[in-house]
Order: structure tokens, then C-alpha cells, then sequence
């Protein structure tokens, strides 16, 4: 583990090494002081200030460790605040880029909405069916079994028995998956425009130094994109951070735009995460088939009512009080 | 009292009806007007609760109880200003507001052309196609009403509300076995309602005392059950005793025929012992309510004063039965 971690190490060094030294990313005066360096040094201005830290040791392998950094200035604000201040604006961008696009939500014809509340007052009776007398409730069973077995409720009768349409075929169906399409690139488009602006422009920097000290497991999460084995993990790099302000961003949005904010971003992750309803009425169900599943339900159905025996139920009740 | 704006105010009496409508220019001065939807704005101003609507809502139909039409326009800017005039319950607002501004009969058969016209375009709108049955109800078109609101049913077979309504103009019609039907049908959708149990009691009794059908003794039967089942859900129901009350004495004092109903065992009138133990049980509990009604005591002051006078004559009555 340990060996492996070195050479991903070394070679992600190499790699950020050689896509270019800080010359080619527009900031090379203020932090290359000596930019004489060859590019394939793997020289970050923060880093060397964890070489002003206490401990001076080395970087990497590749780390020039005779190379000072004299820069003592705040620049790491510079990254910190932009950084910050983009997402905000992104999140809050993303709001109302969603509330534009979403559209209203569509129409449910009268078939289809009596085809679905016949289906859950076949559920209702199903499950309430005691409240109903014996002679009651088998005159809405035959007569709801009937309705069912017939297709009465169906939202097109003569598609009775056929296999249920493609829903990617289905209007309907496809203008609910546009719905979703629309706000997963209203999330994944601004997110990977930040992350490639950050990469390009503040990749690997040190920008910030926690007031507390952490264990070594925190490297990974605190120093992404920064490959430097020896540095403390109170360090803190500029991708850390966007991801820290990915995740942490959420309370500031119910701030600024109210709590059922869209740009509810971790709302719609666990969204993601968390397994699909089952969807009674969605594209892809036959109804028929939910139809006879319920007459069969109903047939089954051995009655009893709450109305039996109530009155010596009643005065056990009162008696025993 | 805004806790109770926060309820539909049907079921308000209507002297707290009057005090709300009372206190709507005040309430409406000091309730903001509209939520600015601007990010900026909303940091600093108060933020948008679907409690401030509900009030404007019920302030706009208590409001009309009263006659403050002012105040009820005044409510309904506000919500079109927030929901758009395109919005179904705001629709339905709109023509409740028209109805009531309608002078003369003439003009409330516009609206109802309205509501004709809204349908025709979108059949799905509950909240329109609910004030066109009521509106033809008030009309004094009760027919035509069942017709509309059974074509609502059709589709939307699982509105208890109204099925409820359905039920009440059947009854008014004087069509119980459609009646109790129609409240089954609430039952169905909501078992524990003791009040809906308490009603299909009272159909169901005056469907029997009404008509000495042949199954009158089974209806009066599942009445006492139905009645027995209200009290059971909820100790302290005065309809549920009172209708109790009713029903052991009238079985008490012309006892059913036996004979006719062993084929059913369910819906057998119980001995006369059980009777007799039930309606002392509604005598006590009426006696104790309206004691304690009258008394004022803490937590027993929610009864409707007429439903406490009607109780009070029924055991006067019944205790004078007994002396003699």
C-alpha cells in the first residue's frame, strides 16, 4: 500500500509536473521567483510555504528542496474567495436557471385520471372493507370485480390485453425524462465548468491551513490534487475546498433563496441515491394488468365487519374503565 | 384566533365567523401583500408561508359569510397577485367571489355559463366542477346537480367530500337507500370518521322509521351498530349518544319481530338486556355532557348549543317517560 501510494504519487507529481509549470498557467512572476526552474520541477508556491513551515523537509522526490519560495504574501485569498464566491453565484445561477426551465407540470387527462382513481378506490375498498356491512360491501365487490375484469376504467379500452406501449415512444413519458435530463444538466454543466476552471487555474495550491490538527487519513479528502507525502493534512488544496463548498454550500442557498431553494443540490444527490419508488402509474405499467391483480385482491377477500358485536364491545369498554 | 383562520371556516359558528370578518382589514393591513421573489429582498423580509394564503383564504370566505365583500376582493387580489388567475382553486375563488356579487338570478346564470365553458376546456378542474354542482344546488336545480356531481365521481371515484355532498342532496331529495350508499361510500375512503358514522346512523334510522320497508328491522339494526361504533371512536360525541339514545328507546318501546332477520346473524338486533344497558350508558354520558356543557367546565365547551338543547329536551323527555 504504502509503496503504491509513493508511486501514484511520483507519478501524478510527474504528470502535474509536465502538463506545465506555474509559467504556463499566467501567474508566473508572483509565484515562480525562480522560474529558471526546469518545468519539469514540481514547484506550487504553497507548497513552499509548508517549506517556511517548521519542518522544511522536501516535497516529493522530484520537489526541487533547495528551492525557497520568498513569497510571504496573502495569495491564497486570492484563490479562496474566488473560488467561494463562483459557487455561490453558480448555485444561486442554478436556481433560477431551473425554475425557468422547469416546466408545468402536464395535464393528466380525464381517462387517465379516472383510470388511476378507480384503481386506488378499488385499494380503498380493499383495505377498508370493514367498515362496510356484509351486503354492502359485496355489492361494490361484484361490481368493482366486473368493472375490472371488463376494462371499464381503462384509459383506452380497445388496448385492452396488448402489451403496454414503449414509453420511450410515449409523449407523455418522454416529457418527464426531459424533465429529469434538463436538471441533471443543469447540475452536471456548471459543476464541471468550475472544477476545469479550478483545475486550470488554481490546480494544485495550497490555499488554506486548518486551525487543528488532523490524522493522515484526512489527506486524501483535504489534499486532492496536491501529491506531496510529507505535507500535514491541515493543509488544504483548492480542489479540497470546492468540494468542501460543493457539499457545505446547501445552508447558504436556504439563506439566500429560501429553504425549498431548487438549487437543493444535496436533495436531489440523495434523490439519486435512494432506490426508486415503485411507480403505481408510471410508463411501462400495464394498467389491465394492475386492474386484475386488484379484482383477484377483491375476490379474496374473506368479510368481516367492525360493526360486529360493537354494542357488547362498547359496554366491555365502558365497564372495564 | 389566527388558529383557527387556519382552518376552513365552514366549520366556524358564526359568531367567531363574524369576528374574524370583523378583524379582516386589520389582519389584511398588517399580513404582507405579496412575497418578493428576489434573492436580495427575501434575505431581509419576512419569508413566504403556505400558512399566510391559508389565512387569506379562509379570511375571503368569512369574509363572505358576512357580507364584507370589500375585504374578500381585497384577499383575492392578493392570492391571484400570487398564484395567477389561471390557478384551479383560485378559479374557484374567482366565481365564489362572482356568485356572491350576482344580484339577481339571471346573473348567476352567467357564472354558470362560466363554469360551463372552463369545464368544457379542461373536464379534470375538481375545484370548478365542485361550485358548478353547488351553484346548481343554490340554483334550486338539485337534479341537475346529482347529475353533475355523479359525472365528477365517475372519475374521481375517491373524493369524500363529495361523496358527501352527494349523500346530503340525496337525502334532501328523500332517496335514502342512495343516501346511505353514497356515505358508505365515505366510509370506505375514510373507516374511522365517527361522524360519518354517526350520519349514516341517523340515515339509516330514518330510512327506517321513514318507510316500513321489510328490511326496516336491519336498518335499524345497523344503525344502533353504527351509532355504537361512533362513540366508540371518540368517547365524547354528542351526536353518537344522542342517536344512540333514539334508537334503544324507540326498540326498547316497539320491539322488533325476530323471526325475519335469523338469516343474518350479523345485523341481528341484540337482547333486550344489551339494549337496555346501551341506552343507560347514552342517558348517562348525554346527562354528563350536558352537566358539564352547562357548568362551563374546561374542555367540555366545543358542543354546538343547539345539539346541548336537543339533548337536554331528550332526556327531559325520557326521565318524564319513566316518572309516569
Amino acid at each position: 500500500m504504502e509503496r503504491k501510494w509513493d508511486l501514484d504519487e511520483r507519478s501524478s507529481a510527474l504528470v502535474d509536473g509536465e502538463k506545465g509549470g506555474l509559467t504556463e498557467n499566467g501567474w508566473p512572476e508572483l509565484l515562480t521567483p525562480n522560474s529558471q526552474l526546469p518545468s519539469s520541477s514540481w514547484t506550487r508556491g504553497p507548497d513552499s510555504r509548508s517549506l517556511d513551515s517548521r519542518s522544511r523537509q522536501p516535497l516529493t522526490t522530484a520537489a526541487a528542496s533547495n528551492h525557497q519560495n520568498v513569497w510571504t504574501g496573502s495569495f491564497d485569498y486570492w484563490i479562496l474567495f474566488p473560488i467561494t464566491v463562483v459557487m455561490i453565484l453558480t448555485g444561486v445561477l442554478r436556481h433560477y436557471v431551473t425554475v425557468l426551465m422547469a416546466s408545468a407540470p402536464k395535464k393528466v387527462e380525464q381517462p387517465a385520471v379516472k383510470e388511476q382513481r378507480s384503481l386506488i378506490h378499488g385499494i380503498a375498498v380493499r383495505s377498508n372493507f370493514h367498515a362496510l356491512t356484509e351486503p354492502s360491501f359485496s355489492a361494490r365487490r361484484d361490481a368493482l370485480t366486473t368493472a375490472y375484469e371488463t376494462g371499464a376504467y381503462l384509459k383506452d379500452p380497445d388496448r385492452k390485453g396488448q402489451p403496454p406501449a414503449n414509453p420511450m415512444t410515449d409523449p407523455g413519458a418522454m416529457d418527464g425524462m426531459m424533465g429529469m435530463m434538463k436538471n441533471n444538466m443543469a447540475m452536471i454543466i456548471p459543476n464541471t465548468l468550475i472544477m476545469s476552471w479550478i483545475n486550470a487555474f488554481f490546480s494544485g495550491f495550497v490555499i488554506l491551513k486548518l486551525p487543528f490538527p488532523l490524522t493522515i487519513k484526512f489527506k486524501s479528502m483535504l489534499q486532492a490534487g496536491v501529491a506531496t507525502r510529507e505535507m500535514d493534512p491541515r493543509w488544504m488544496s483548492s480542489i479540497s475546498w470546492y468540494f468542501l463548498c460543493y457539499f457545505g454550500l446547501q445552508f447558504v442557498f436556504n439563506l439566500l433563496l429560501g429553504n425549498e431553494a431548487a438549487a437543493s443540490q444535496m436533495a436531489q444527490q440523495m434523490q439519486g441515491m435512494a432506490p426508486q419508488a415503485p411507480n403505481m402509474f408510471g410508463p411501462g405499467v400495464d394498467p389491465d394488468k394492475q386492474f386484475q391483480t386488484e379484482a383477484e385482491n377483491l375476490a379474496v377477500i374473506d368479510h368481516y365487519s367492525v360493526l360486529d358485536g360493537v354494542e357488547e364491545r362498547l359496554l366491555q369498554g365502558i365497564k372495564s374503565k | 384566533m389566527s388558529s383557527s383562520l387556519l382552518h376552513p371556516p365552514s366549520h366556524l359558528p358564526p359568531t367567531t365567523a363574524l369576528q374574524l370578518s370583523q378583524q379582516a382589514p386589520k389582519i389584511i393591513k398588517e399580513a404582507p401583500g405579496a412575497i418578493s421573489t428576489s434573492a436580495l429582498q427575501s434575505l431581509f423580509a419576512a419569508s413566504e408561508t403556505p400558512e399566510l394564503w391559508t389565512v387569506y383564504e379562509n379570511l375571503l370566505l368569512s369574509c363572505l359569510r358576512t357580507g364584507d365583500d370589500e375585504s374578500a376582493h381585497q384577499c383575492l387580489g392578493r392570492l391571484i397577485n400570487r398564484f395567477g388567475d389561471d390557478n384551479e382553486r383560485i378559479m374557484a375563488l374567482i366565481g365564489l367571489l362572482k356568485e356572491a356579487d350576482a344580484p339577481d338570478n339571471a346573473t348567476l346564470e352567467v357564472v354558470l355559463k362560466e363554469y360551463e365553458t372552463i369545464l368544457n376546456k379542461d373536464p379534470t378542474n375538481t375545484p370548478i366542477a365542485k361550485r358548478r354542482v353547488a351553484l346548481l344546488r343554490s340554483l334550486g336545480r338539485v337534479s341537475d346537480a346529482v347529475v353533475a356531481l355523479i359525472a365528477l365521481l365517475d372519475f374521481s371515484p375517491t373524493d369524500g367530500e363529495a361523496w358527501a355532498e352527494l349523500s346530503d342532496m340525496y337525502f334532501s331529495q328523500g332517496l335514502y337507500s342512495q343516501a346511505i350508499f353514497a356515505l358508505e361510500e365515505v366510509l370506505v375512503l375514510q373507516p374511522n370518521a365517527w361522524n360519518i358514522h354517526a350520519r349514516l346512523g341517523e340515515l339509516l334510522l330514518m330510512a327506517a322509521k321513514g318507510s316500513p320497508s321489510p328490511d326496516a328491522s336491519r336498518q335499524l339494526s345497523e344503525a344502533l351498530k353504527r351509532f355504537s361504533r361512533s362513540v366508540e371512536l371518540c368517547d365524547d360525541y354528542l351526536r353518537g349518544y344522542y342517536g344512540l339514545k333514539l334508537i334503544t328507546t324507540h326498540l326498547l318501546s316497539s320491539p322488533q319481530s325476530k323471526s325475519k332477520q335469523s338469516d343474518n346473524d350479523n345485523l341481528a338486533l341484540p337482547d333486550t338486556t344489551t339494549l337496555r344497558q346501551l341506552d343507560e350508558l347514552a342517558t348517562a354520558k348525554l346527562g354528563e355532557i350536558t352537566r358539564r356543557f352547562s357548568a362551563g367546565e374546561k374542555g367540555w365547551q366545543g358542543y354546538d348549543e343547539t345539539e346541548i338543547t336537543a339533548a337536554k329536551t331528550l332526556i327531559e323527555k325520557d326521565s318524564s317517560v319513566t316518572i309516569r
